[in-house]
């Protein structure tokens, strides 16, 4: 567990590992719900809790007052402790990964539907007859495109 | 629980054991199987849940070694550069498999006539077709007739929508003028047997709780349950015995779910455990007559694995590819550079598949069967914003050579929850692949341009997909030799008269296409033959 000021600190260090923009204005993942399910994919896991709590301790130790220091500085921070624990700094990024896109609400922003994929799954038109003729002339005007099984014959 | 004898044991529930079992239902002979894991229950598929794409990272991923499931084994995979994947339970890899359907070509059977590699199968094409067929029945196929890339024949089912990602690339590679047509699929486009059509969710890996995709969980089980073939879950099965008098195969020892062992005896033993499996399997039954393994006198039993080695390529579009919906694995297939081509500096070919894109989870984390995530600040925002969503791609799917380094052994230390010795996998890539993937990549990147990509993503290094190791073939081979190989042309051991075995292990090479549609039309045609030759079986 993180004490409430580690905990803070981890909603900023995870404000920087997925930022919050674009044209979708997608959200960062500095939120409560993906700081507590980095959290709570760790507690089955020893090795990813001791990593992930390696790096708010690594960040915490090079700058306790990393929240309020500029963007760029925040970032010179981060890569710092990526490079000084690489295997735990990946970790944790695919813990933050796992945890910000499980959110039906993000996939949505991102044109992909929020619901369970079954039953509802998504519709598809399928293609014409014609459309498909269309698509397949060139290559069915080429002719066979396999090669016999004689030693002495040439693809076809 | 009963163990009484049996006429027919088979060892595995998926793809192969499912299909012989079918083939021999009219024999009227009792019909066990043993498969060590369960029935997926409906409630269980991830795709019924909102957040099913962390299934794919834990329970539900393709690989063993990730998943732990009870009914998993270990695979010690520090000697290869691809992982295994599979899924052990009623329906076997046809659970969480993509249901990529293309038949092996005619070439693909005389290697060694044709190009001078690898070695000519005992059967040809021709002798398949009509268990392709039927099998196409069966499992419910999709497609569009009239494919010039094989001899003809039909889908019994229309094709699947191919979408606005399939018809751009179709468009590049009629630009270039090369090969491509739409993806044969083991995916329904129409409501057939009960079964609903595809409802484009793109999660087959994770199961398809529709079941419109053609594990056997859904298409061959259903029929045999009903007619009266015994499906014993929870049943790992130890070792194969031998009666060391006749030379024959007795039954086997098996650890039900609770560990506790069996045995049960059988008139005939089929081995359907996968090209990882099987041979592990034959490897751990040592006895006097065969103290280097069951079947084993070719010394061939694990060697010769092949995979099917991947590579990908992504173009960025201008406009949205919604690459998440549809079948994850299947839209359209080019076959241009298939066959060998003496112009180029390697022997056989690849195809390259256009599978759709991914949901943004599994993007983010590198691509399905790939453990590389993309970067973290500013460039992710980049990413996932100007490159996710306008995603087309293609993978280039190679022929393996077969080549005795690369086995399957067992390792002398790591073992299943039972005891049971793990199996080890020594796999590195040959030469003539990595010429063939570098080939394919360029060649890939040429089409995405022309279907107007205006960015290439490509990976850049010479690594292969991890987790690529669907397809498991060649570490039993067939043949009519037996010193250089295990089974004869109908699946029959050379060494053990009453013991066959059906599933991609036989494969004596590898071809550049999913397997599964090969490995039940052979499935079929072991049962034919054993059906063929039942006075003289065990001569």
């Amino acid at each position: 567990m993180l004490t409430d000021k580690k905990y803070r600190l981890l909603l900023t260090i995870l404000d920087e590992i997925i930022p919050a923009g674009g044209e979708r204005r997608m959200p960062s993942a500095g939120v409560k719900a993906v700081a507590d399910g980095v959290l709570s994919a760790t507690a089955c896991s020893p090795a990813s809790m001791v990593g992930v709590a390696s790096i708010v301790d690594a960040v915490f130790a090079r700058k306790p007052e990393f929240a309020d220091r500029p963007v760029e500085e925040r970032i010179r921070i981060l890569k710092g402790v990526e490079r000084e624990l690489p295997q735990s700094f990946g970790e944790f990024v695919r813990l933050t990964y796992m945890a910000y896109y499980s959110r039906p609400e993000i996939r949505s922003l991102l044109g992909v539907g929020a619901h369970a994929v079954h039953p509802e799954g998504y519709v598809v038109e399928r293609e014409s007859k014609e459309l498909f003729d269309k698509l397949t002339a060139p290559v069915r005007a080429r002719g066979p495109a396999y090669r016999t099984t004689d030693p002495r014959g040439e693809a076809e | 629980m009963r163990n009484d004898p049996v006429d027919v044991l088979i060892i595995g529930a998926g793809a192969s054991g499912a299909a012989i079992a079918w083939s021999l239902l009219e024999t009227r002979m009792r019909i066990l199987c043993l498969e060590q894991g369960g029935h997926l229950a409906d409630k269980d598929f991830p795709s019924r849940q909102e957040d099913y794409e962390l299934a794919r990272y834990g329970a539900f991923s393709c690989d063993p070694n990730v998943r732990k499931l009870k009914q998993d084994y270990p695979i010690n995979v520090e000697d290869s550069c691809i992982a295994p994947v599979n899924w052990n339970g009623v329906g076997g890899s046809t659970v969480n498999f993509l249901g990529h359907w293309p038949r092996m070509k005619p070439s693909d059977f005389r290697t060694r006539t044709l190009d001078g590699v690898a070695d000519d199968w005992p059967l040809d094409y021709e002798t398949l077709e009509p268990f392709y067929a039927m099998n196409d029945e069966i499992t419910g196929v999709s497609g569009l007739a009239g494919n010039p890339g094989y001899p003809e024949y039909v889908p019994p089912l229309p094709p699947i929508p191919i979408g606005k990602l399939g018809q751009t690339l179709a468009q590049g590679f009629n630009k270039l003028g090369w090969h491509w047509w739409p993806s044969d699929v083991a995916i329904l486009s129409e409501n057939r047997d009960g079964r609903q059509k595809c409802v484009n969710a793109g999660t087959c890996d994770l199961g398809c709780a529709a079941g419109a995709k053609g594990g056997t969980n859904f298409t061959y089980w259903p029929i045999l349950e009903n007619a009266g073939v015994e499906l014993r879950t929870g049943a790992r099965v130890r070792e194969i015995l031998v009666d060391p008098e006749t030379g024959l195969a007795t039954g086997v020892l098996y650890h039900d779910a609770d560990g506790n062992v069996h045995e049960q005896k059988a008139e005939m033993v089929v081995l359907a455990c996968n090209g990882i499996g099987t041979p592990r399997l034959l490897l751990n039954s040592k006895s006097h007559s065969f103290p280097d393994g069951l079947a084993n006198r070719s010394g061939l039993v694990g060697k010769n694995l092949m995979f099917h080695p991947l590579t990908g390529v992504a173009g960025v579009f201008d406009e949205p590819m919604r690459g998440h919906e549809g079948p994850m694995a299947c839209s359209i297939l080019s076959q241009e550079f298939y066959e060998t081509d003496p112009t180029r500096d390697f022997v056989r070919g690849y195809g390259l598949h256009s599978g759709r894109s991914t949901t943004p989870m599994t993007f983010a984390l590198g691509g399905y069967g790939i453990d590389k995530p993309i970067p973290w600040g500013a460039d992710h925002r980049e990413i996932i914003d100007n490159v996710y969503p306008y995603l087309a791609g293609l993978t280039v799917v190679a022929e393996d050579l077969p080549e005795e380094v690369n086995c399957v052994t067992l390792d002398p230390e790591l073992t299943d929850s039972d005891g049971i010795p793990a199996p080890r996998i020594s796999y590195r890539l040959g030469d003539n692949t990595r010429k063939m993937l570098r080939h394919g990549e360029e060649k890939a990147k040429e089409l995405l341009l022309a279907a107007g990509a205006r960015r290439i993503v490509a990976k850049g290094d010479d690594k292969v997909w991890w987790r690529a190791g669907w397809h498991q073939m060649g570490t039993c081979r067939m043949g009519n030799d037996p010193e250089r190989s295990v089974v004869n042309g109908w699946g029959r051991c050379h060494d053990v008269k009453n013991l066959f075995i059906v599933d991609g292990s036989i494969f004596v090479t590898a071809g550049a296409v999913n397997p599964t549609s090969t490995i039940q039309a052979l499935a079929l045609h072991v049962g034919d033959s054993i059906k063929r030759n039942i006075a003289t079986l065990f001569d």
